[in-house]
């Protein structure tokens, strides 16, 4: 094989070069095109946004029952009805009572709920979030057969804003679609399925407890968080029963989530959970019979300030400075403990009692 | 001689493609992420019960200038429950007493738990609950470097992440919740999640916020300006979304504290602790196919100040090639290793070649161009042209890394900044980057000498730039 001379190596490098030199121009022209271009688009949009308003106005108003947006959408030019859409959906969030009941009617009959429903299958995945975004905000009812098959789109943000526009739309049932299609996805998933479910308030409780016989761990998981950020009291039963499973993450979420409840009778098996084989299991015991001031289990806390992880000991010697005068005490005795790892986390709980400053630690 | 110049120019001609298909793959990642960020609030973060708590390392050595306005700038994070160590590294200024006093500190009988191994510990003081959600706490230690500064944090922190940040940068309001936010997506998955930095010099900043952002009014740290941009969005980006990012900043990084104590925490014989950490992880993980995403995000910012004379920005950049040289030999086994997949085989050999040799080329190609006219091989116009080609791939990048910006983030608003950083953009290649090639290939000779130290940095306080 030959190799090129050095010329023409040299006239290629200069080519390249000119022609990312050309890519720059055409990308600095690009960008000072678009920027001519969103100042146009916004002014048009002025411009057709006042024409519209009083036309919005006038049917929102209208004390008949019946609205008529059919000469309304006659109206429209090019991209008219994305800019009324936009308006549409930034009165939702002024309007209130019979107004907004009125705007989602219009949304509807201006055929907005259609034209998304169809982007719910756009190639584009940010079209189809922002699809189903909208349909929650405007209560779309008749969209939740395509909202619950959203809920299996590959982006998460799309089963994301679609369960978010399924919790919107007030239908308990659908908390058993949405935890299992959100259960393997995040910690910011489960989050919003909280606010989700916490929406569609007591009545999605009963599918909640449902989804905790659901034989995938992680549902069960995302049920039991749910039901503990709920306080959900009759779901306790339930929940101390997954305090013995073989899976660690079920048994630290379950522990969790009684901390949350702080229902008495979980308490005592949540002192068993300090003799736990696993640490952070251990440590999350300590740190939640803490929160709940647990007196009973001093004896034990002691016991675990001189746990061989450091993680259990801090949580240990947390839980007993929240736990009063009977936890000093505990802490003072345990400065002449044989273990110097006890000894040592003792002193440092109890000058952290006294300053009244007791935080918390995650292992 | 003609060879060797072939040589020199497929260098050139390769990595200038190599650069273009980074910038591509960058615009398409911003674009893509900025997408991301718009279904995302960061106020969900912050409200939530789920997010990690997460400790503050900002290890100081000499820092009296900028310690009070970094920490005060500490504790307008909005983030649900943090803390902050700061870790006096046997400073010999004020840095001490001044937080002493700002801070009304006390020493405490917290017990140093010393997982990894570090320089004694002489004291532990706690301030008297500055805010009701942060706590903050001083590490007095014998100085050990800054490597050593970081694990004596690890070691005290108590939470299950930790984000370095030096006491030189201001991190904005919801950077914590924005770098926080791929833990939050998958939070075993996740190693380490790196942030922008930013040139703080010329910006307005009071409290310890950056209230407006302007081009720096000097020349050198205007020049550095598009530096980071470039390093920043269009090399971090392309390398985070290949997999295959081998550096996350000492000056803003969040890491999942577990993998770093079980890979022994920073090294402290290193000058570039920061970079040889992520390629130890790296190196630990993908092996026993438990490779941990580490990730570069590119809008949560840090505001760093830069060094505004010669001999401090030599300094600097002699000790990051010293750095790279060090991160990179420790791993020598990662080159071209097919274990690794695309580190081993594209981005490891990047840092090697381009990265770590680029000064070695670049001056070499001058100085055989040069021989080659004294010895009548070539004329003195193909050196001009090799000139010409250098500065031309040199300007292209740079303008497309300011485009990038402008395009995506757009951080600087008024149109006199971003004309002035497209100028900066050309007339860097004309001195400033041959200067900044000279400091590094000096970088890269005291790493064969295995020169160790750290070298002084001088710094004006972040607050006086405006």
């Amino acid at each position: 094989m030959t190799t090129p001379d050095f010329e023409t190596l040299f006239r290629l490098s200069l080519l390249i070069s000119a022609a990312l030199l050309g890519l720059v121009s055409v990308l600095t022209l690009g960008l000072l095109a678009s920027k001519l271009l969103r100042q146009v688009w916004t002014r048009h949009r002025l411009r057709r946004k006042d024409f519209y308003a009083p036309l919005l106005l006038q049917v929102l108003l209208k004390k008949s029952d019946s609205l008529q947006p059919a000469p309304l959408r006659k109206k429209f030019r090019f991209a008219d009805a994305a800019i009324v859409e936009h308006d549409l959906l930034r009165w939702e969030e002024k309007l209130s009572g019979n107004g907004l009941r009125r705007l989602k009617q219009l949304f509807e009959k201006l055929g907005f709920s259609d034209d998304e429903t169809r982007r719910l299958k756009s190639w584009r995945w940010w079209i189809r979030a922002r699809a189903a975004q909208r349909l929650g905000q405007m209560e779309c009812k008749k969209a939740q057969p395509h909202l619950l098959e959203a809920l299996r789109d590959r982006v998460l943000e799309v089963r994301l804003m679609a369960a978010w526009a399924l919790g919107k739309l007030g239908d308990p049932q659908a908390i058993g679609e949405i935890v299992p299609a959100l259960a393997h996805s995040s910690k910011l998933a489960a989050l919003r399925v909280t606010n989700t479910i916490a929406a569609l308030g007591p009545a999605g409780i009963p599918i909640l407890e449902d989804l905790l016989s659901n034989p995938d761990p992680e549902v069960q998981i995302l049920a039991i968080q749910l039901l503990g950020s709920m306080k959900v009291t009759e779901a306790v039963e339930p929940i101390l029963q997954r305090l013995e499973s073989r899976n660690l993450e079920l048994r630290i979420a379950a522990a969790r989530a009684l901390g949350a409840i702080a229902e008495e009778q979980s308490c005592a098996l949540l002192e068993n959970s300090l003799e736990d084989p696993e640490w952070p299991m251990r440590a999350v015991a300590a740190a939640v019979l803490g929160q709940l001031k647990r007196q009973e289990a001093i004896p034990k806390l002691k016991g675990t300030l001189g746990d061989r992880s450091w993680w259990v000991r801090l949580n240990s010697g947390e839980a007993l400075a929240k736990m009063g005068r009977a936890g000093k005490r505990a802490l003072e005795e345990s400065l002449h403990a044989p273990d110097r790892f006890a000894r040592d986390m003792a002193a440092q709980w109890l000058e952290e009692f006294e300053q009244g400053a007791a935080v918390g630690a995650v292992p | 001689m003609v060879g060797l110049q072939k040589a020199i120019l497929l260098y050139f001609l390769g990595i200038n493609l190599l650069y273009l298909f980074l910038f591509l793959l960058s615009l398409w990642a911003i674009i893509d992420y900025l997408r991301h960020t718009s279904y995302r609030d960061p106020r969900e973060i912050l409200q939530s019960r789920l997010t990690p708590p997460l400790s503050i390392l900002v290890p100081a050595h000499n820092e009296a200038t900028t310690i009070v306005t970094s920490i005060r700038a500490l504790f307008h994070l909005r983030y649900p429950k943090y803390e902050i160590l700061v870790i006096n590294d046997g400073s010999t200024d004020q840095t001490l007493h001044k937080l002493m006093e700002t801070f009304h500190l006390r020493r405490t009988k917290r017990i140093y738990h010393k997982t990894i191994p570090t320089c004694n510990v002489k004291d532990i003081y706690v301030a008297d609950q500055p805010m009701p959600w942060v706590d903050l706490i001083v590490i007095d230690k014998e100085k050990g470097g800054k490597a050593d500064a970081l694990n004596a944090g690890i070691n005290v922190s108590r939470y299950p992440l930790f984000c370095s940040v030096d006491a030189d940068s201001i991190l904005e309001q919801d950077s914590l919740l924005r770098v926080a936010m791929p833990f939050m997506e998958r939070f075993p998955g996740t190693l380490a999640v790196g942030g922008i930095v930013r040139v703080a010099n010329g910006c307005q900043i009071s409290e310890g916020v950056v209230r407006s952002v302007k081009v720096p009014k000097r020349w050198l740290p205007r020049f550095q300006t598009v530096e980071y941009l470039r390093a920043f969005l269009s090399g971090r980006v392309a390398w985070s979304k290949l997999k295959s990012l081998l550096i996350i900043s000492g000056a803003f990084g969040l890491f999942k504290k577990a993998p770093v104590i079980e890979a022994n925490g920073y090294d402290p014989r290193t000058v570039g602790e920061d970079m040889e950490l992520v390629v130890r992880l790296h190196r630990r993980n993908y092996p026993r196919g438990t490779q941990g995403r580490i990730e570069f995000i590119p809008d949560p910012v840090c505001w760093t100040e830069v060094p505004e004379n010669l001999r401090a920005l030599w300094r600097q950049r002699n000790r990051w090639q010293r750095g790279l040289g060090q991160a990179l030999f420790r791993n020598l086994p990662m080159l071209l290793n097919p274990r690794y997949r695309l580190l081993g085989l594209l981005g490891v050999p990047y840092f090697w070649i381009v990265e770590f040799l680029s000064p070695v080329v670049e001056l070499l190609g001058y100085l055989v161009f040069l021989v080659a006219i004294l010895a009548h091989v070539v004329q003195w116009q193909a050196f001009g042209a090799f000139f010409l080609l250098t500065v031309l791939m040199g300007m292209n990048l740079s303008l497309l890394a300011v485009l990038l910006e402008e395009m995506t983030l757009h951080r600087y608003p008024r149109v006199r900044d971003l004309l002035r950083l497209f100028a900066v953009a050309i007339l860097e290649n004309l001195g400033y980057r041959q200067i900044i090639q000279l400091a590094r290939m000096d970088g890269v000779i005291d790493f064969l000498r295995k020169q160790n130290v750290w070298g002084f940095m001088e710094r004006k306080g972040l607050e006086s730039h405006a």
